[in-house]
């Protein structure tokens, strides 16, 4: 018995691994700009991977920005009192996880649709969160 | 940049041509490369998508940004608060400059009036297109990224904030072709003694083939340089080498139809050789009236240059040309130095010397568009890279502003006489959702009968579209 629940959860962690790989330690001074710089890249090629129907590179690209909004995710969680932020960045995981359905059944418009769901999901964060600067 | 000659023109042309059919060879070929004829011809005529209302746009950019505070966007609560510092609740969400910080909420000496049945105010630097204010639709709750020049500038024409994306104009002439033969389809005017700020990245092809770039015309009576065939070249001696390069050009073809390059590059010869006769004519003001040049302003040094562009940007309209863009140029400041719209001191000097240069001959353009019967096909858009801040620099003047400024459309199936959206009290930024440059790339584009989500172009297993992955037509802005 102590043999079987052992194993079972050496299992469950190797399951349960990925998961736990795509999560970072959140730093609150350090806002890992890299890391939105690779995202905006991943924003610009996502929809036009799927209008193309360049499936594995879109599959790609969800990967890339499912990393953006989890990090996201987590940041404004422990940030605290930006639960707007945390809500946009679950819907960012939640339109990219319809892209992927739709990739995975070819439906390459309503792919695209929601890719355009996942820019607005960018865009709306980063009204609030990403301010320009009125110089450089 | 070096300023576009016809050798050049020729050369990209023929590469673009080339870039053409290379794509149509890749999955999707484009949502409009599609036939053998439109290869062959690659600004031959396409339909829209549905209806259009406009057939031209007139891209009026008024480079380095001018404060609508000062022009459009009446403030009475920024007037009653000049000389104090920023309320913070205005200030939030927003990071301001780094270059001596923010001032104090500073009000220009303007005179403000409202104009015609809808009432819009216009301060007293622009009477002459306030006159118009009833052909105007008004968007002041304009609101950008990025706030350095070159980078708004390359977002304003292109969609995005760095160089390779094709211009508006291009995709304009991507979709739809060319509706004359004998003129480019996107031409490029400005004025001064300098290419704009950027200079040719702002209307360049991007990613698209290079046919579809603009086509600058430089200021004078020579538009494009080596237009003229050389002097010891008569035409019929041209006409004659032309008429030999082609029969051997068709031969050659005869020999391998789907060479369809060849043919492209014969066509581009046979285009640059009308545009010698073409282009001089679209631009010659001599036969225009007395009254029509002095409504432009052209009998008056301060409105003369930008009144030219005006006038022939009206002559190109008649002639077919689907994208014309009108870039303002500099002129001298208080130490006699050429600057655009950036005033971040001395504003007052600095707008009163451009909307001297620039008011009349829009007013101008307005009234003689309309008076042909053009200004129903013709979108007219005023627009900059981002606007100015409500707070004061350098005590007379005021820094960028990409939070809330005001753009405006007029004619070309544009709601006239109405207002979009607005700015906070003190005019710092937008309210609500606001308008960015995607959304009126999406909304010049559905005026021009083109839906921007399927105006698409593949290149390396992507489908490109002209709003990058943004963009949303303004509804209301429309007729």
């Amino acid at each position: 018995m102590r043999k079987f629940t052992m194993l079972s959860t050496l299992a469950a962690l190797l399951v349960a691994a990925p998961v736990f790989a795509e999560r970072v330690t959140i730093d609150l001074k350090d806002y890992d700009d890299d890391l939105m710089h690779d995202i905006e890249r991943a924003i610009k090629y996502f929809e036009p991977d799927i209008s193309g129907q360049n499936a594995d590179a879109a599959r790609d690209d969800a990967a890339e920005l499912r990393r953006g909004f989890t990090y996201t995710h987590d940041y404004f969680s422990k940030k605290g009192n930006t639960q707007d932020a945390v809500e946009i960045s679950k819907q960012g995981l939640q339109w990219l996880d319809t892209v992927l359905k739709e990739l995975d059944a070819e439906n390459y418009e309503a792919a695209a649709e929601g890719a355009r769901e996942v820019s607005k999901a960018c865009r709306n964060c980063h009204d609030t969160y990403k301010p320009d600067k009125a110089r450089f | 940049m070096s300023l576009q000659s016809r050798r050049q023109m020729l050369f990209r042309t023929t590469l673009g041509a080339g870039g053409l059919t290379l794509s149509s060879l890749m999955p999707g070929g484009g949502i409009f490369a599609a036939s053998a004829a439109e290869l062959a011809d690659p600004l031959a005529p396409k339909n829209p998508h549905f209806a259009a209302k406009a057939k031209s746009v007139i891209w009026l950019h008024m480079d380095g940004a001018p404060s609508t505070l000062d022009l459009f966007d009446y403030k009475p609560e920024l007037i009653r608060l000049a000389g104090q510092e920023v309320p913070a609740s205005f200030l939030q969400g927003i990071k301001t400059s780094t270059q001596g910080g923010v001032g104090k909420l500073f009000a220009s000496k303007r005179e403000w009036k409202q104009y015609g049945e809808s009432g819009a105010w216009f301060s007293d630097l622009v009477p002459n297109i306030g006159k118009h204010a009833d052909k105007i639709a008004f968007i002041k709750d304009s609101k950008t990224v990025g706030a350095t020049h070159d980078i708004s500038i390359l977002k304003l024409n292109t969609g995005d904030v760095q160089p390779g994306r094709p211009s508006l104009g291009a995709w304009v002439s991507y979709a739809l072709g060319s509706a004359n033969p004998d003129l480019p389809s996107y031409v490029v005017l400005y004025d001064g003694n300098r290419e704009p700020t950027g200079g040719s990245v702002n209307w360049s092809s991007g990613f698209l083939p290079a046919v579809y770039q603009g086509t600058a015309f430089r200021p004078g009576d020579s538009p494009i340089i080596d237009l003229d065939h050389p002097e010891l070249v008569s035409d019929p001696q041209q006409r004659e080498e032309l008429n030999l390069l082609k029969a051997l050009n068709e031969h050659r073809s005869a020999l391998r139809p789907e060479d369809t390059e060849l043919l492209a590059r014969s066509r581009s010869y046979e285009l640059a050789y009308r545009m010698e006769k073409s282009a001089p004519e679209a631009i010659d003001l001599s036969k225009e009236t007395d009254a029509t040049k002095e409504a432009y302003g052209l009998n008056d040094n301060a409105t003369k240059g930008y009144g030219t562009n005006l006038l022939r940007a009206r002559r190109l309209v008649e002639r077919g040309v689907r994208f014309i863009q009108v870039v303002s140029g500099p002129i001298a400041d208080t130490g006699g130095v050429d600057r655009n719209w950036d005033a971040h001191s001395s504003l007052e000097k600095n707008h009163s010397g451009h909307t001297k240069a620039v008011d009349k001959p829009i007013g101008a353009l307005l009234q003689d568009l309309k008076d042909r019967g053009l200004l129903e096909t013709t979108l007219v858009v005023w627009t900059s890279e981002f606007g100015r801040t409500s707070y004061g620099q350098s005590g007379d003047g005021r820094d960028h502003n990409p939070w809330g400024y005001t753009q405006w459309l007029a004619g070309g199936g544009s709601k006239a006489g109405y207002t979009h959206g607005a700015t906070d009290e003190i005019g710092l930024r937008s309210i609500g959702k606001g308008v960015d440059t995607y959304d009126v790339h999406a909304t010049v584009l559905n005026l021009l009968g083109l839906d921007h989500l399927k105006v698409t172009y593949q290149r390396a297993g992507r489908r490109e579209r002209p709003t990058v992955v943004y963009g949303e037509v303004v509804p209301e802005l429309i007729a």
